[in-house]
């Protein structure tokens, strides 16, 4: 055990119960003897919560300390101004983080997630993401402070969204399309089908450029990170940069006319098929079922 | 109105990594296929609306590549342009890569109030170098801005945020990580201005060896090709006519949303 290392949980307030149990379970597996977990509510930017976790910082940080975030745009930020301002070290958005021989380790994606960094750091403060998941607590003891904060006053006012289409966030089942949909046409399907199974709606990076669904709904390394029971992969060749964003327990049902497509590498039900054809029977079924 | 434009470039990656990973076969393989990224293109085109909404604002694009990419950035004709080259070690180290950023920054456009750039700067980033940069440079940073607009004197971004979009008034002086969106794909550069920036002098800038990552206790121990993603099980195939495939499908759907 590393007793001079702790490690310390910032957990934000855009971040659900469950994930912030399954971050601070993660760091209790770690090597070190003491878990303290910043639990921040209010409606907070990632600069206001890195400033006042700094503060906080100051009275339990060790001689080493390894902070961890969960990971996700505004994550990765937070987690970059906190070693920023404490003149420390951030690995980023990583695969795995581990303690040992006094240095913190860590693997991270790069090149789209085709190739991975073996990353080391012997800075007084490491901060490093990770995607939450569920594990049971290990051996070190947690030390909880609840921290309330909002942003200080500013000029912002929200824009009415105009479309109306199932989040992917926390979705059992995720409906999701990519290049091979091939316009806007086939994710009024998808939507429909969504809509009708209660589902979240998803697209892949280059769905989303070609604005055939909002930067909202993104899949991928750059993208959402989702944990459906069943992401449904339609017109999605299945590139590393877009599986990055699945959850690894996640059932993929793949429907796509590329029997050659990597995505059939990688699903667990295959479905080689023109989406033109299938999709609107699979619509037409679903919407029939749930009027019945 | 002085905008710097930081474009970074990525590996095209319809091409395959080397076979043999190292950072210095990922460096030649990034430069042999530059691309501009899809957050890159964002950047570059913010700012070019910018400009075609306003003919005193002037662009000064800094780019992160090799001779080549920075001619083709030259293309869509920015005001000024500089190549800047950017120690290898500060490629992984995103706080050690805002830090030389800021740098350029202060050496090269120091008087631009507005800073774009892509949510990730390069194929090495995942956010983390635009938000050091707005901390190295003392930056207001405004994140995943997919729009500017114009209302009198003051501009603002429409940004998205976990719950939707938001649309904020900028600061004097901001930095803005820009994320792709349908509003915002970049134009072509007209033939015109692509034959002239192939004949363009393109200053370089390097940024101090003090800038290395080794400074931050920073270590890259190895780089590697990624584990293929694990397989649990071989794929079961869906066959039948598109009605059989479509029903078995709404019944693996519908348990899965009802379990």
């Amino acid at each position: 055990m590393s007793a001079a290392m702790n490690v310390i949980v910032i957990l934000p307030s855009w971040l659900g119960a469950a994930d912030r149990e399954s971050l601070i379970a993660m760091a209790t597996r770690l090597p070190v003897s003491r878990v303290d977990a910043l639990a921040f509510t209010g409606d907070a930017s990632p600069g206001t919560v890195a400033a006042r976790a700094v503060s906080e910082m100051d009275t339990i940080a060790s001689s080493a300390s390894l902070v961890l975030l969960p990971a996700g745009p505004d994550g990765e930020q937070c987690a970059a101004l906190v070693a920023a301002r404490m003149q420390g070290a951030s690995f980023g958005r990583c695969t795995s983080v581990e303690v040992a021989d006094g240095a913190v380790h860590a693997r991270r994606g790069a090149f789209g997630g085709r190739a991975e960094l073996l990353l080391r750091s012997d800075s007084r403060i490491t901060c490093a993401t990770l995607r939450p998941q569920a594990c049971d607590r290990g051996a070190a003891a947690v030390h909880a402070v609840e921290i309330a904060i909002e942003d200080p006053p500013r000029t912002a006012e929200p824009v009415a969204s105009n479309s109306a289409l199932p989040r992917v966030d926390g979705a059992q089942v995720v409906v999701s399309g990519g290049r091979g949909m091939a316009g806007a046409e086939g994710f009024d399907l998808l939507a429909r089908i969504a809509s009708a199974l209660g589902a979240g709606l998803g697209g892949s990076l280059p769905a989303v450029d070609a604005g055939w669904v909002p930067v909202a709904h993104q899949v991928g390394q750059s993208g959402k990170f989702v944990t459906p029971k069943v992401y449904f992969a339609v017109g999605i060749s299945g590139t590393p940069q877009h599986l990055a964003g699945i959850s690894p327990q996640a059932r993929i049902v793949a429907l796509n006319s590329d029997r050659d497509a990597p995505i059939f590498q990688r699903c667990d039900v295959a479905v080689e098929g023109d989406w033109r054809e299938i999709l609107p029977l699979l619509a037409h079924r679903l919407e029939t079922d749930a009027q019945g | 109105m002085h905008v710097a434009v930081l474009v970074a470039g990525v590996a095209d990656p319809k091409w395959p990594l080397p076979r043999d990973i190292t950072l210095a076969s990922l460096e030649a393989h990034g430069a042999a296929h530059a691309a501009l990224s899809p957050f890159d293109e964002a950047a570059l085109e913010i700012a070019l609306k910018l400009r075609d909404a306003d003919a005193s604002v002037r662009i000064t694009a800094l780019v992160a590549g090799d001779e080549a990419f920075a001619r083709r950035i030259a293309g869509w004709r920015p005001d000024a342009i500089h190549r800047i080259e950017i120690v290898n070690a500060s490629r992984f180290d995103g706080l050690a890569c805002g830090r030389a950023l800021a740098e350029a920054l202060r050496s090269l456009a120091p008087d631009a109030s507005l800073v774009l750039m892509g949510r990730e700067f390069g194929d090495f980033d995942d956010g983390t170098a635009c938000a050091a940069l707005a901390h190295a440079a003392v930056l207001d940073h405004v994140a995943l801005v997919l729009a500017l607009e114009r209302r009198g004197d003051d501009l603002w971004a429409v940004r998205q945020r976990s719950d939707g979009l938001e649309r904020v008034k900028l600061p004097a002086r901001a930095l803005l990580s820009a994320t792709n969106d349908l509003g915002n794909r970049l134009r072509h550069p007209l033939m015109k201005n692509v034959m002239m920036a192939k004949k363009a002098a393109i200053a370089s800038w390097k940024a101090p060896e003090a800038d290395d990552a080794r400074a931050s206790g920073l270590h890259l121990d190895k780089v590697q090709a990624a584990p293929e993603p694990q397989r649990r099980t071989e794929s079961e195939w869906l066959q039948g006519t598109p009605r059989q495939k479509a029903d078995a499908l709404a019944q693996m759907l519908r348990s899965a949303s009802q379990s």
